[in-house]
């Protein structure tokens, strides 16, 4: 596996507080140093105020640190004059899909990324074709936006990022607003997107079984990460994360609580780990 | 219902006015708005009415729903018509008494008036009918684009048009949503006099603005994180090309327009 690094955070510093008179301003992200490299597919977690939207501002030059600094592919996001580099590799998806489509049709919303990049129109169409038919969403590209469903108009939104062909895509709790269906349809196109594309998914989210899915866990706790590693070194420690507000997955707190040897995190290793401990 | 008012009514289609270059409909548009003015008699008139009703058949909208776009300017055509009724005092008497003088000149001039008036009307519709909005901004912001000086703003008002169509369904959602949610609360908005339902509009109102305020907000982060850094450097996936199709247009508007003059000079003004 290629070890390149796209992301990295070196002791970062991040307040929103405008003036302190001398006191110590409250940190919204507070010394955080990380990594993330091509490939990776990274859940971070954590509640309300924790700071994990604030770090996925500041990873692509729309907040900058008050210290230490924010490396994508190398360029310093507080570099103004490279700020639009920044935001070609780094390519980010919010959270209510109505506020990020601009124009009144599909494809030419997705369209709409490389335009500003100056890309030729020729190339445009074709990777406004690749990216519609990555997220499933083909059929649908000279259909109105505001006449899909909250689930499709996301996809349309993470369209419109790969279209850019970033590196890295930073999603900032896309699926808060959505239904169950809806939601499924986002993991399943990001996870697709990460397993086919390689394109290196930060995924931010609050809710455990997303987190799960992800190769590596970040719970992030007053501005600071509490826990980096693999989903199920990250879950193991279920007074920890209940003590900061947050839960384990149901199925690995249920098989905890059986006190199985296994490790497990979706329902259907669950299910197995029970069959095992009855033989 | 309110969702079935989307600005411009566009009609989609495939005829030969619907995949016409959007460019070249708005300059045809404006002529035949132009040469409307220059008609002078009926001789003329009849014959853009004619150019009118075939541009109509070409774009296979139904009548029906051209009809339909003459419908809210009833009252400024029957105005119009009574206006000139009384006013114009060519011609001979018809009718007489005291201050109202009716005469042949005026019944012409408001029956031409009329169909001057619905022949703009329905040209311009069947722009708006045969074009989506968004091809009409893309149309305008190219046709605007060699003034160079105004470039910028050119792209900027474009984008404003853009956005702002992009978002008036979803203000109409929430403006439903909203309106439900104080109907949920108790507020009464359909009864009682003009100002007192108008009063009962500002607690839909004041959350309607904050949200589009933070839609705003939201959209702007999301525009810059697509590297939206306005006109500049920027480039277009679709390209407008005229065709053969549109030139066919334009030298029928050529006809047309060479017609209404020679009319205009054979036979008699009316007004």
């Amino acid at each position: 596996m290629d070890t390149e690094v796209i992301l990295q955070f070196k002791d970062v510093y991040f307040t929103y507080d405008e003036e302190t008179q001398g006191e110590e301003p409250h940190w919204a992200v507070n010394g955080v140093s990380l990594e993330i490299k091509k490939g990776d597919f990274v859940a971070v977690l954590g509640h309300n105020g924790s700071g994990k939207s604030t770090l996925a501002k500041l990873s692509n030059a729309i907040l900058i640190p008050d210290k230490g600094q924010v490396l994508v592919e190398g360029i310093d996001t507080s570099d103004e004059e490279r700020t639009m580099d920044v935001r070609s590799h780094v390519g980010m998806v919010f959270q209510n899909p109505d506020n990020q489509i601009v124009a009144t049709i599909v494809e030419e919303d997705v369209a709409f990324g490389p335009e500003n990049l100056g890309i030729e129109p020729a190339e445009i169409r074709r990777r406004v074709d690749d990216a519609l038919k990555a997220v499933d969403m083909y059929d649908y590209r000279d259909k109105e936006p505001h006449k899909l469903s909250g689930g499709q108009k996301q996809r349309v939104a993470i369209a419109g990022i790969i279209a850019m062909q970033p590196d890295c895509i930073v999603l900032d709790e896309s699926t808060a607003m959505l239904d169950p269906k809806g939601r499924r349809e986002v993991m399943d196109t990001i996870r697709r997107l990460h397993d086919d594309l390689g394109m290196a998914v930060v995924y931010i989210t609050h809710y455990m079984d997303e987190a799960a899915l992800a190769d590596r866990v970040i719970v992030m706790e007053k501005g600071d990460i509490l826990f980096d590693g693999t989903p199920l070194e990250v879950f193991q420690n279920v007074e920890k994360l209940r003590s900061v507000g947050l839960d384990v997955p149901q199925s690995t707190e249920l098989a905890l609580e059986l006190g199985l040897s296994d490790k497990v995190l979706t329902p259907s290793e669950c299910a197995d780990a029970i069959i095992r401990s009855f033989k | 219902m309110m969702h079935d008012i989307t600005i411009g009514q566009f009609f989609p289609g495939n005829s030969i006015i619907h995949r016409m270059d959007p460019r070249m409909k708005l300059i045809l548009t404006f002529i035949y708005i132009i040469v409307i003015f220059v008609c002078k008699n009926f001789w003329s008139l009849g014959v853009m009415v004619l150019a009118l009703i075939i541009m109509v058949l070409l774009s296979k909208v139904p009548v029906k729903v051209i009809l339909k776009s003459i419908k809210p300017i009833a009252i400024i055509i029957t105005f119009t018509a009574i206006l000139n009724i009384f006013y114009v005092s060519d011609g001979d008497p018809l009718f007489d008494w005291r201050f109202i003088h009716i005469t042949t000149g005026g019944i012409y001039t408001a029956i031409f008036m009329i169909i001057r008036i619905i022949a703009l009307v329905v040209a311009s519709s069947l722009l708006t009918y045969t074009t989506s909005p968004t091809l009409i901004t893309d149309g305008i912001e190219r046709l605007l684009s060699p003034l160079k000086f105004m470039k910028n703003s050119v792209h900027t008002i474009a984008m404003m048009m853009t956005i702002a169509l992009r978002f008036i369904p979803t203000l109409v959602d929430e403006f439903e949503k909203i309106t439900n949610a104080q109907k949920a609360r108790g507020a009464d908005l359909e009864t009682g006099t003009l100002v007192e339902r108008a009063k009962a509009l500002v607690p839909v109102l004041v959350p309607l603005f904050i949200t589009s305020f933070r839609r705003a907000y939201e959209l702007a982060f999301a525009m810059e994180c697509r590297c939206y850094h306005g006109a500049e450097g920027r480039t277009r996936m679709k390209i407008m090309k005229y065709s053969k199709l549109d030139a066919f247009a334009l030298l029928f508007i050529c006809v047309v327009t060479g017609g209404v003059v020679a009319l205009n000079i054979l036979f008699v003004h009316i007004i």
